[in-house]
C-alpha cells in the first residue's frame, strides 16, 4: 500500500464528495489493501473481492452522510464489515455451511479484530521462509484448493498425515506472522 | 490427542475433541463439504470464544489469507472493477457492459464459491482488469485503430445522422460501413443498418448505437440513447446477437424486437421468437416471448428486478385521459381505464406523476402497474381521499411498480382491502402519509362485532415493498396492518422505515400468517415501538428472519414460531427503554435462534397474564438488557408453566434499571410460575444476580447451565437423576417437497410439542411436514408428562434438493 498523508486523504474525500469518481478510485486504491486483509480473515478469497467492491459501492453511495471531520478509514472499515456480516448471513438457508458462517459473522463484528494491510506482505515473507516441499503443499491445498484426499494420493501418504502436516505448517506460519506483525496476527 | 503443543509454546486444551478433528472440520468447512453435526460443533466453538474458537478462527484466517495471497489478480481489480461498476451505474456507460460481454468477464457477479481453484478466480480478475483497461483505453483505441472489417453497413439514412469513430466524425451515408468501436448517432433523422449476418436494425431519431464487436460468439452492440427495432437473422450455432443498455442486455438468436431507453429504464418488446433479457444489475434474467414486453429498471430498492408480461394485456391509462405531470386530477381517468379493462388485463401507468383527488377502486382480475416504482408516482392531491387505492370485494389482482405518495396530507391507508382474496402487492414505494391513526401503508381488514372475522382479506402476498414515513406523529402510524380475520397472508421482504407506532401488525383472528425477511427501522416514533406485533387469535404465525429495531410480540396467539430474527440495539432515544425484545404470550410456541442486541428492559419476556404454557425458548442470544435477559412472570394473577429454556445466551445485563439487572427473573407474585426446565444456558456476566425468583415459583429443574461472573451466581442444583430423552422416529434425510412424518413416543396423558425448525410448531404424537428448502433441519420434540416433567430430544434431518 502506498504511503499517503492525511492531507491527501482529506483532499480526496472532499473531491469525491463533490462527485469526482477518480478521486474516490484513489481512495479505493489507498484503502483496499487493508480492507482486503481485514475481510480475508473471515472470507474465502473469491468472496473478499466481491464484498470489498460492494463495500466501496456502499461507501460511494453514502458519501453524502460522511462527516469530513472524521477519519475516512474507520468509516470505510465499518461499512465493509457490515457488508461482510450481511454477506455471511445471507446464506442462512444453505445449511450446514451457514451455521458456521453465522458464528463467524458474530466474531467478525468486533472492530478490535481488524487486520493490518501489512499482514499480506508479512505472509509473503513467511511463505518464503518455508522449506520447498512445505511451500508446495500449501500451494496445492490453499493456493489451488486441491482436496487433501488428492494430495495424499499424489504423495502416497495417508490423508491424516497430510492433514497433520498442513496443520503443523499453519502453526509455523502463524508463529512467523506473530513475529512479523506482532500486533495483529491473523 | 488431549492437547496439542502450539507453535507459540502455548497448548490448546481441546477437551474431548483433538486437534486432528478440529483440523478435519475446518478442512471440510473450507471445502464446503461439512455436515450438519460438524458445522454445529464448529459454530459452537467459534461462538464460545474459548481456546478452540480462537484456534479455529486463527487457522481459518490463515487459510483465507494464504488463499488470498495466491489471488494476485484480484488485488488491483478491486479498484478497477469498482470504477467500472460505478461508471456503468452512474453514467450509464453502456459500452462498458457490452465490452464486458465480449470478454466474457462478470466481475460484479458472484464467482464460484469454495472449492474452486483460485486461478479460475484470478482469471476472472484478470478479465475484469482487462475490461477496465479496454474501457479506459476506448477513446485512444478508437483514434488509433486501423479500420477493421465492417460489422454493419448503413442501409438507409433519413435526415441528420453521423458516425463517430477512429477517424473522428463523418456524415452517415447509405452504403457506408460501421466497424467495431464506432457509434452511429441519429440527430433528428433516422437510419437503418444491415449487419453482416443479415440482421437489420432500424434506429429511431435521437438515438445512439455503438458497434461493439464481432467475434466468434456473435455480434454485440450497445444502445446508449433512444430506441431501435431489430429484425435478427437466425444466428449460426453458438452465435448470438446481443444489444446492451445500462439496464439490461437482450440476447437473441433470431427474432423481431424493439428496444428503447425511456428515462432510467429500458423497455423491450418482442414481436416474434424469444429474447433472453438480463438485468445489468444482476437481479436475474427473463425469457421474453412473442407478444411480451419487459422493463429493466435502475432501481436499488428491495427485490428490484425485471418486470415482464403480455403486451396485449397492457391497457395504457394515458390513452383514456390520465395525464401525468399536469395539475389535473387523474383519479377518474385511471378509474375509467380499470372499469374498461377485462379480467386478466393490466392497467399500465407510464412514467410520471399522477394526481389523485379521489379513491381509485380496483376490480376483480384487473391489475394496476406502473413503469417502475421510482418513475410512476400516484400523488395525493386534495382533502377527500381517505384511501388512495381500494381493493374491496375483489380477487386475483396485482398492484405493483409504483410509488403511492401521501404528500403528507392523505389520511391513508395507501392501499386498503376488505373482503378480498389473492391480492399481490409488490414492488411498491409507499411514503409520507399524514399523522392520523389511519396512516397505514397497506391495510387488510374484515368484519368486527357479531360477524367478526368474516370478510377478511385472505391468500394474499405483500412483498418487496418500501414503506416510509407513515403517521410518524400518530400513535397508530404503521407500515402494514392485517386484521379481523385476514388469514393465510404472506408478508415478505418489505422494508419499513419511520412509523408512529411500528412496522407490521396483525390483530384479531388473522391466522396462518407468514412474516419473513422484512426489515423495520425507526419504528414507534410516537408510541409503543413495535417491530412486529401479532395480537389476539392470530394463531399459527411464522415470524422468521426479520430484522427489526424494536419488539417482536405475540399475544393471545397459539402455535407461533419466532425464529432467526434480529432485534437491533434499541437506542432509547425517546424516554424509557422499550419493554422487551421478544414478548411471548401464548401456548405451544417456539422462539429459537433470535438475536436481541441490547437496550431493551427485558430481552425475552414471557407474560402469563394470558395463560402461557408449552413453550420452547432455545438458542437465542440476549445481551446488554437493562433489567433482565429473560423474564417469566405470572402476576396478579396469571399462569406461566411448562416452559423449556435451552441453549440460550443470557448475558451482560447492565443493571442500570431499578431492579437488579439479573440474568433471569421469575416472578409468580399473585400468580403461578411452574414446571420450568432450563438446560445448557449460558448465564454469564450479568451485573446483578444470575437468578431472581419471587412469589410462587415451583418445580424448576436445571441441567448443564453455565452460570458464572454474575454479581451472584446462585442457581438451583441440577436434578440428580437425568430425565430420559423423548424418542423420535423419523427419517434422517428426505427431499424438498416430500412429506416427512415424525412420530414421537408420547404417553397418553402427556403433551407433545414439535419444533420442526421450519413452519409452525406441531402438537401431538405425530407431525407431518413438507420442507420447501434444502438444508439441515434441527427437529426438537418436547414431551411434558402429566406431572409437569419434561423429556426432550433432537433429531437432525437433511433435506436434499
Amino acid at each position: 500500500m502506498p504511503e499517503h498523508s492525511d492531507l491527501d486523504e482529506r483532499a480526496l474525500v472532499s473531491r469525491a464528495r463533490a462527485g469526482d469518481e477518480d478521486a474516490f478510485a484513489s481512495l479505493v486504491r489507498m484503502h483496499q489493501g487493508r480492507l482486503r486483509a481485514m475481510l480475508a480473515r473471515y472470507l474465502a478469497s473469491e468472496d473478499v473481492y466481491d464484498v470489498v467492491q460492494e463495500g466501496f459501492i456502499d461507501a460511494y453511495r453514502n458519501l453524502g452522510t460522511f462527516d469530513p471531520e472524521r477519519e475516512f478509514g474507520p468509516w470505510l472499515r465499518t461499512i465493509c464489515r457490515n457488508r461482510m456480516v450481511s454477506f455471511l448471513r445471507q446464506r442462512r438457508r444453505q445449511r450446514p455451511l451457514s451455521l458456521v458462517d453465522e458464528a463467524i459473522a458474530e466474531r467478525a463484528t468486533d472492530p478490535a479484530a481488524d487486520a493490518h494491510a501489512d499482514e499480506l506482505s508479512a505472509l509473503r515473507t513467511c511463505l518464503q521462509s518455508l522449506q520447498e516441499s512445505h511451500r508446495v503443499l500449501v500451494d496445492l491445498r490453499y493456493g489451488q484448493s486441491v482436496p487433501v484426499k488428492d494430495i495424499s494420493e499424489r504423495f502416497g501418504k495417508s490423508e491424516t498425515s497430510v492433514s497433520m502436516m498442513l496443520m503443523r505448517i499453519r502453526e509455523a506460519l502463524l508463529k512467523c506472522l506473530r513475529r512479523h506483525a506482532p500486533t495483529a496476527g491473523p | 490427542m488431549p492437547a496439542s503443543p502450539r507453535a507459540d509454546g502455548r497448548t490448546m486444551n481441546t477437551d474431548g475433541m483433538d486437534v486432528e478433528e478440529w483440523s478435519a472440520l475446518l478442512d471440510a468447512y473450507c471445502n464446503g463439504t461439512i455436515d450438519a453435526e460438524g458445522a454445529q460443533k464448529l459454530a459452537v466453538a467459534i461462538r464460545s470464544a474459548g481456546e478452540e474458537g480462537d484456534w479455529v478462527m486463527e487457522h481459518l484466517a490463515l487459510i483465507n489469507l494464504v488463499q488470498h495471497q495466491h489471488d494476485h489478480a484480484s488485488a488491483d481489480a478491486v479498484a478497477a472493477g469498482f470504477l467500472e461498476r460505478l461508471r456503468a451505474e452512474r453514467t450509464g456507460s453502456k459500452l462498458v457492459r457490452a465490452v464486458r460481454e465480449r470478454s466474457g468477464a462478470q466481475p460484479s457477479s458472484p464467482v464460484p464459491r469454495r472449492g474452486v481453484s483460485p486461478w479460475l478466480v484470478a482469471g476472472a480478475g484478470f478479465a475484469a482488469a482487462a475490461v477496465v483497461a479496454l474501457t479506459l483505453a476506448w477513446p485512444q483505441y478508437q483514434r488509433s485503430r486501423e479500420r477493421g472489417p465492417d460489422l454493419a453497413r448503413v442501409a438507409a439514412v433519413d435526415g441528420a445522422v453521423v458516425i463517430v469513430g477512429a477517424q473522428g466524425e463523418r456524415p452517415g451515408m447509405a452504403g457506408g460501413g460501421l466497424v467495431a468501436g464506432e457509434t452511429i448517432i441519429t440527430r433528428g433523422g433516422s437510419a437503418s443498418l444491415s449487419l453482416t449476418d443479415g440482421s437489420t436494425i432500424a434506429i429511431a431519431a435521437n438515438s445512439e448505437l455503438g458497434a461493439v464487436a464481432s467475434t466468434a460468439g456473435g455480434r454485440s452492440l450497445a444502445l446508449m440513447r433512444g430506441s431501435v427495432r431489430v429484425v435478427a437473422a437466425r444466428q449460426a450455432p453458438g452465435q448470438s446477437l446481443s444489444i446492451a443498455t445500462s439496464h439490461g442486455t437482450a440476447q437473441v438468436v433470431g427474432t423481431r424486437l424493439s428496444l428503447a431507453i425511456v428515462g432510467d429504464t429500458t423497455r423491450l418488446d418482442v414481436e416474434e421468437g424469444a429474447v433472453r433479457f438480463a438485468s445489468a444489475r444482476a437481479f436475474g434474467a427473463v425469457t421474453v416471448s412473442a407478444g411480451q414486453y419487459a422493463i429493466a429498471v435502475a432501481d436499488d430498492g428491495p427485490g428490484a428486478r425485471i418486470q415482464h408480461g403480455d403486451a396485449a394485456r397492457l391497457r395504457d391509462a394515458t390513452a383514456l385521459g390520465a395525464t401525468p405531470d399536469d395539475a389535473e386530477d387523474d383519479a377518474y381517468a385511471i378509474q375509467e381505464a380499470i372499469d374498461a379493462a377485462a379480467p386478466g388485463d393490466i392497467v399500465y401507468l407510464p412514467a410520471g406523476t399522477y394526481r389523485l383527488r379521489h379513491t381509485v377502486r380496483m376490480r376483480t382480475g384487473v391489475s394496476l402497474r406502473g413503469e417502475s416504482r421510482t418513475r410512476t408516482i400516484l400523488r395525493h392531491d386534495g382533502q377527500d381521499a381517505a384511501t388512495m387505492l381500494s381493493a374491496s370485494s375483489v380477487r386475483d389482482l396485482t398492484i405493483s411498480e409504483l410509488t403511492i405518495d401521501g404528500a403528507s396530507s392523505a389520511a391513508g391507508p395507501a392501499v386498503f382491502a376488505y373482503d378480498s382474496q389473492r391480492l399481490s402487492l409488490h414492488h411498491l414505494s409507499i411514503r409520507d402519509f399524514a399523522d392520523l391513526e389511519t396512516a397505514i401503508g397497506i391495510q387488510f381488514i374484515g368484519d368486527q362485532g357479531v360477524r367478526a372475522f368474516a370478510h377478511g382479506v385472505t391468500d394474499s402476498v405483500i412483498s418487496d415493498n418500501s414503506i416510509e414515513r407513515m403517521g410518524v406523529r400518530s400513535e397508530w402510524g404503521a407500515g402494514i396492518r392485517v386484521s379481523w380475520g385476514s388469514s393465510q397472508n404472506r408478508i415478505e421482504r418489505n422494508r419499513i422505515d419511520g412509523t408512529g407506532r411500528g412496522g407490521i401488525f396483525a390483530n384479531d383472528g388473522c391466522e396462518d400468517l407468514v412474516i419473513v425477511g422484512n426489515s423495520v427501522t425507526r419504528s414507534g416514533l410516537t408510541a409503543e415501538r413495535f417491530g412486529i406485533e401479532i395480537w389476539k387469535g392470530c394463531h399459527r404465525a411464522v415470524i422468521e428472519d426479520n430484522a427489526v429495531d424494536h419488539r417482536i410480540s405475540f399475544s393471545g396467539s397459539d402455535r407461533v414460531a419466532v425464529r432467526g430474527n434480529t432485534i437491533g440495539a434499541a437506542t432509547g432515544a425517546s424516554g424509557q427503554p422499550p419493554i422487551a425484545g421478544i414478548e411471548i404470550i401464548g401456548e405451544d410456541a417456539v422462539v429459537t435462534g433470535n438475536r436481541i442486541e441490547g437496550g431493551q428492559r427485558v430481552g425475552l419476556l414471557v407474560d402469563g397474564k394470558v395463560p402461557c404454557r408449552h413453550l420452547s425458548i432455545a438458542r437465542n442470544q440476549v445481551q446488554r438488557m437493562h433489567e433482565s435477559a429473560l423474564s417469566i412472570r405470572a402476576v396478579d394473577p396469571g399462569i406461566a408453566e411448562r416452559i423449556c429454556v435451552s441453549g440460550n445466551t443470557l448475558a451482560g445485563t447492565l443493571g442500570d434499571a431499578p431492579s437488579a439487572g439479573a440474568g433471569v427473573i421469575l416472578d409468580g407474585t399473585g400468580g403461578r410460575v411452574l414446571d420450568l426446565a432450563f438446560a445448557q444456558n449460558d448465564v454469564t456476566g450479568n451485573a446483578g444476580p444470575a437468578l431472581v425468583a419471587r412469589g410462587s415459583v415451583t418445580r424448576f429443574a436445571t441441567r448443564d447451565d453455565r452460570v458464572a461472573d454474575n454479581a451472584e451466581d446462585g442457581w438451583p442444583a441440577a436434578a440428580s437423576a437425568p430425565v430420559p430423552p423423548a424418542v423420535i422416529n423419523a427419517p434422517t434425510s428426505a427431499r424438498v417437497g416430500q412429506t416427512v412424518r415424525f412420530v414421537g413416543a408420547v404417553p397418553a396423558d402427556a403433551h407433545a410439542l414439535w419444533d420442526l425448525d421450519d413452519g409452525i410448531p406441531a402438537i401431538g404424537s405425530e407431525a407431518d411436514h413438507r420442507f420447501a428448502e434444502p438444508g439441515t433441519y434441527r427437529v426438537t420434540l418436547l414431551v411434558w408428562r402429566a406431572d409437569g416433567g419434561l423429556s426432550r430430544s433432537e433429531h437432525a434431518l437433511v433435506i436434499a434438493p
